[in-house]
């Protein structure tokens, strides 16, 4: 991942924001506050790991290096990656029934109840290509992965992190269903905690308004919009009295910007939300009572790292890609065909995070008007020729289809406000094209996400070059 | 770039603004020639007077390869269409050529000789492919040449077809090109741009290059929709001016005063218009005009007007806000590259254009000096700021590229795809019969440098008729 100060800064502001959320739900709740009872503390994934006592170079370890030497290393690179992605390892395996998950590299591993990953070194001495009978590689939430390259331990710890923060994570659901209670997901375990819609609007209402105004006004300059708060029509005025633009009538300004307002102060009521009910993500039922109102809540919420959609697979789906890649996807309607094999992908937010929460520069978006005039929302650019990957949860399903970006289409002349052409291969298994809430994600993530979908028990469609055991 | 102040005192942007007083001026290359005798109303009034054309004559020697003769005469046919010149073959009555490319199919460089001989003072080029040639593989013989005569020593289809472009390009320097230093500020511009905005096919126009636009870059960053249709009816106004009056290139005397006369800046417009080989100079540069028309007419290829400073790793670095795309010619692939807003303004659109790294680069300072080397980078933006194209080069030769003197990026020099130095030499040669200066370490005079002055060679805006820094001619 590419980062700089800045994205070392806003790394640091994510653990500030997770921090900051425990505490204040720790506090509402020290007030006796009604905060959900079934609130669960924030906390570091723990994983047991086994690196086998390699004593010389015939042990187990098929790679050049001699076996001390590459238990050390690999002891390290698992602890460097711990600490990078913010996961506790475990190595008493008398404790191994507290942990979330567990990785070892002497395969196979006696079973467990919980995500495990075996890995199995081939270096120039052994070849594991056809494994011992004995082996089952087909049990429930269990992935052996193959490799010459001590370097994938950092990708089995962060499946592992994936898949315990899916079990862990708290979806709140803004819901007015009279009498539901928190329900957990059969495959994923994830909580899903709904809460009236009366919460929401009384977080929207309690939001700050200089707050909001200062979220609005950032908004409205990163995204050229026009109306800033010049009061201009997106082009700045040059020293002087010449003008070569007029600028916006009061009127219109004034309303332009008192959307943006309430378009902020709702991102910020349903961010104090999720910290009042200790959740981890946010769904809102009921789409057509919204409307174009969580236009920056979406976007803003999952440029931090906090899934937010109107449905719940999908915040499911940027949860996985979230907690696996660390940078955000983007929930989208049907698919709009346009000439052969191209569609548009279109929705009236987009996160902006799409290379990374750590990435900058962050994508750029612009805001105005969607559609004929109506609402606004953000146009955020994907870059032409980016390998994605576009994912659907159906029956309990993991589809999925690797495409490519052609270009993002700035005209709003058609659909919602962000519209990306795509084209995607045609393969058994990929999401259907009509189905709305679908996520993409930049890259060709078939493999990381088929790995993930083994260790949550998702069923998943075969894909080329994927040899991760069903 | 930042805003140094010349000698004068004054920016480069208030050297733009005062020389916009001299709203329809002219360059003093002495290949610039008045448009009109006074403004016209429109630029898009065509000129009253015909614009004299023209004409190169062909000779093959040796009867025997007339297929080959065939051949390349197909090649430099195609040639002649694209740059606009009439090829002669030698018919009786035809008015006299501007130029004579005699081609020894048989070797015989006699015959050749005795045929250049025939046409006088016209300049002439003459290839004559030797049984063995030189182990350098050099082409043309700069020993045998002087100021209208250029010998070579091929008959391949490059070499052939070069030797006539460089006829075409010495007529045009000789005071037959026609370039425009146009201000956006100008009336006549405006009423053009006016009739521009009125015509129905012009805004379709417009909006074929806005879709253009939107779908080639890697990226578009902040800019809109709107800014592309704007920058869409630029171009559309300034390639009419330039097909209407028959221009080779303009100077785009007064880049940012669009912005008020039509909503965006002209780098977009600027950057289609090189990558169609049409020479459009930033900030009215007319010395980087006349290189921009130099490798147009020679190689085919558009070149980068750029602004520089030295980097400490002895490399320099050139940016400007647009760059043409199509660096390896005009019918090749562009270059990747990526649309954002107009660095110092903030608003607009500019194109940040990524060369290859690796490549081979000829640096001009003006069109008589010039250098080779390679590119080390694309300068990052961010953490970097800057004009938008940022391209990172080394000079050949130079111990010390930031040495003071050079005129290279004072404020401008250019920079175009591959090493052309000997082709330059050749073109030169023929031209004025003598060698171009090379950016090399051949170090000024002890006192100039202690002094700190130039190598004869003029830094920054210096000329009285456009504010920019011309090679003294004649």
């Amino acid at each position: 991942m590419r980062t700089n100060e800045r994205s070392r800064g806003r790394a640091a502001s994510r653990v500030v924001l997770a921090c900051l959320l425990a505490a204040f739900w720790a506090g509402r709740a020290a007030a006796g506050e009604d905060v959900g009872a079934a609130a669960k503390p924030a906390k570091k994934p723990l994983i047991w790991i086994n690196v086998p006592n390699w004593t010389h170079d015939d042990a187990n370890w098929g790679g050049p290096y001699d076996g001390p030497t590459t238990r050390r290393m690999c002891q390290k690179i698992l602890k460097d990656e711990a600490a990078k992605i913010g996961v506790e390892l475990c190595t008493d395996a008398s404790k191994m029934k507290e942990c979330d998950g567990g990785l070892s590299c002497a395969a196979p591993s006696a079973k467990a109840d919980m995500p495990f990953v075996d890995v199995v070194f081939q270096g120039h001495r052994g070849f594991y290509d056809q494994f011992r009978k004995g082996w089952d590689l087909t049990r429930k939430r269990y992935l052996l992965a193959s490799t010459n390259d001590p370097e994938w331990l950092r990708t089995g710890l962060r499946l592992l992190k994936a898949a315990s923060q899916m079990r862990s994570a708290r979806v709140c659901v803004v819901t007015d269903e009279a009498g539901a209670a928190d329900t957990a997901h059969p495959q994923l375990g994830t909580t899903f905690h709904p809460v009236p819609s009366k919460r929401l609007d009384d977080e929207v209402r309690k939001a700050s308004d200089k707050e909001a105004t200062a979220v609005a006004v950032d908004y409205m300059h990163q995204g050229r919009m026009d109306g800033t708060v010049e009061g201009h029509s997106g082009y700045e005025r040059m020293p002087g009295q010449e003008k070569w633009l007029p600028p916006m009538e009061p009127a219109r300004y004034q309303k332009v910007k008192q959307e943006m307002i309430a378009a902020a102060k709702f991102h910020l009521g349903c961010r104090n939300l999720l910290a009042a009910e200790n959740c981890q993500a946010l769904t809102l039922t009921g789409q057509a009572k919204y409307g174009a109102a969580p236009v920056l809540a979406f976007s803003g919420l999952a440029d931090s790292g906090i899934a937010a959609a109107f449905d719940r697979d999908a915040t499911l789906m940027l949860m996985m890609t979230g907690f696996l890649f660390d940078r955000a996807g983007f929930a989208h309607g049907p698919l709009a065909k346009q000439g052969e094999n191209a569609f548009v992908a279109t929705y009236f937010t987009c996160p902006t995070r799409l290379l990374g929460y750590d990435y900058e520069p962050p994508a750029s978006f612009a805001i105005g008007p969607g559609q004929d005039g109506k609402d606004f929302g953000i146009q955020v650019r994907w870059r032409k020729g980016e390998p994605i990957t576009r994912l659907q949860i159906k029956d309990s399903k993991l589809l999925m289809a690797t495409g490519r970006v052609r270009y993002s289409d700035i005209t709003v002349k058609k659909g919602h406000r962000t519209a990306v052409v795509i084209e995607l291969e045609d393969r058994p298994g990929r999401p259907d094209p009509d189905a709305a809430n679908c996520v993409i994600v930049y890259g060709d993530c078939t493999n990381e996400i088929s790995c993930l979908a083994r260790l949550m028990d998702l069923d998943f469609p075969p894909a080329p070059g994927v040899l991760v055991p069903k | 770039m930042s805003e140094a102040r010349g000698t004068t005192g004054k920016t480069r942007r208030e050297f733009m603004v005062a020389s916009g007083a001299a709203a329809l001026s002219v360059g003093a290359l002495g290949l610039v020639r008045p448009a009109w005798g006074q403004e016209p109303k429109s630029l898009l009034t065509p000129p009253a007077q015909p614009i004299k054309k023209c004409s190169l004559r062909v000779v093959w020697v040796g009867k025997d390869a007339a297929a080959e003769a065939a051949s390349l005469t197909k090649a430099l046919d195609a040639t002649a269409r694209k740059l606009g010149f009439d090829l002669d073959a030698g018919q009786p009555g035809a008015a006299p050529s501007a130029g004579l490319l005699v081609v020894a199919l048989n070797g015989q460089k006699n015959e050749a000789m005795a045929e250049a001989a025939k046409g006088g003072a016209t300049p002439t080029v003459v290839l004559c492919p030797r049984e063995q040639g030189p182990a350098s593989g050099a082409v043309w013989r700069l020993g045998e040449s002087k100021a209208g005569l250029l010998v070579g020593a091929s008959k391949e289809e490059n070499d052939v077809v070069l030797g006539l472009r460089m006829l075409f390009a010495a007529w045009k320097m000789k005071g037959n090109a026609r370039t425009f230093r146009l201000l956006f500020g100008s009336p006549a511009y405006q009423e053009a741009q006016k009739e521009v905005r009125a015509d129905k096919a012009a805004q379709q126009e417009a909006e074929a290059f806005a879709d253009y636009y939107m779908k080639e870059p890697v990226e578009i960053r902040r800019a809109k929709w709107q800014d592309l249709i704007y920058a869409g009816l630029i171009y559309v106004s300034l390639r009419r001016i330039m097909v209407a009056n028959k221009f080779d290139g303009i100077g785009l005397g007064d880049c940012l005063k669009s912005y008020r006369v039509m909503g965006t800046n002209p780098c977009v417009p600027a950057m289609r218009l090189l990558d169609e080989g049409m020479p459009t100079a930033c900030e009215g540069d007319m010395s980087g005009l006349e290189v921009q028309m130099l490798t147009h007419w020679l190689f085919g290829r558009p070149s980068f007007i750029g602004e520089g400073q030295p980097t400490l790793r002895n490399t320099r670095i050139s940016a400007h806000c647009t760059s043409p795309s199509k660096l390896n010619g005009y019918d090749q692939p562009s270059e990747p590259f990526l649309l954002m807003e107009h660095s110092e303004t903030g608003r607009g659109i500019a194109p940040q254009v990524k060369w290859k790294v690796g490549q081979p680069v000829t640096i001009f300072r003006g069109g008589r000096r010039l250098g080779t080397g390679h590119i080390v980078s694309n300068t990052l933006q961010p953490p970097n700021g800057g004009c938008r194209s940022s391209i990172e080069y080394t000079v050949d030769g130079m111990a010390d590229v930031g040495r003071p003197g050079t005129g290279l990026g004072s404020p401008h020099s250019e920079a175009v795809y591959g090493n052309v130095e000997k082709e330059m030499d050749a073109f030169w040669t023929l031209v004025e019969g003598k060698l171009p200066a090379k950016y090399r370490d051949a170090p000024a005079a002890p006192a100039a440098r202690a002094e700190g002055a130039r190598e004869g060679f003029p830094e920054g805006p210096s000329c009285s008729c456009c504010r920019w820094a011309h090679y003294p001619r004649g």
